[in-house]
């Protein structure tokens, strides 16, 4: 099937199920690496779980829809502009949240801001096309 | 932009899904023109206009905030 113009760049339409499989697998991986890793690796557990789940979430949101249109890219982009936005709120509010807290954590790591973008792209793009309807 | 794309669909008798499926778009973009939801490119509305055989200017009009 020839792929239309706009959907060019985008991962194929299946990719949708195999980022649902690759964050399942995160979570299987969490609970798995827990055994294998001692707990001076902990850390490095969660950070590959963390990745797993990043990649998965990646591939939903970078996937094409059956019909990509100029309306579809047109969603795509305001959402991630709001994924920016939202992205950009998080880092400069976060700490300030944080300093409220008895232990506070004044520092995100990259992986949390890409992983909270990432989410908010795909819920903000899924709302998008469910009230274009 | 005011448009009477459902009007002339309504003449021709055409569904939503047709008019998509004829000029490459999804269902969902047909209904967001028609509703004035979305505006669509010069491409766009020119396919739309050959599907009703008739012309741009015929089909969506400017309103005073455009």
């Amino acid at each position: 099937m020839k792929t239309s113009k706009y959907g060019r760049g985008l991962l194929p339409t299946y990719f949708k199920i195999v980022g649902i499989a690759v964050i399942l697998s995160s979570f299987l991986a969490m609970y798995l690496l827990r055994y294998i890793f001692t707990p001076e690796q902990k850390p490095i557990a969660k950070v590959i779980s963390l990745n797993i789940a990043i990649i998965g979430l990646f591939f939903i949101a970078w996937t094409r829809d059956k019909i990509e249109d100029e309306m579809s890219v047109q969603m795509r982009f305001q959402s991630m502009a709001g994924a920016f936005l939202f992205g950009f709120m998080y880092a400069v509010l976060h700490p300030f949240v944080g300093l409220s807290l008895d232990d506070p954590e004044l520092d995100i790591s990259g992986q949390q801001l890409i992983m909270t973008m990432l989410m908010f792209f795909i819920f903000t793009y899924a709302i998008k096309r469910k009230t274009s309807k | 932009m005011k448009n009477t794309v459902k009007v002339e669909r309504a003449k021709q008798n055409i569904t939503q899904q047709e008019l998509a499926e004829r000029i490459g778009v999804s269902r969902q973009t047909i209904n967001s023109v028609e509703t004035q939801k979305y505006i669509p490119s010069t491409v766009l509305a020119l396919k739309i206009a050959l599907v009703f055989n008739t012309t741009v200017n015929a089909i969506f009009e400017l309103e005073e905030d455009d």
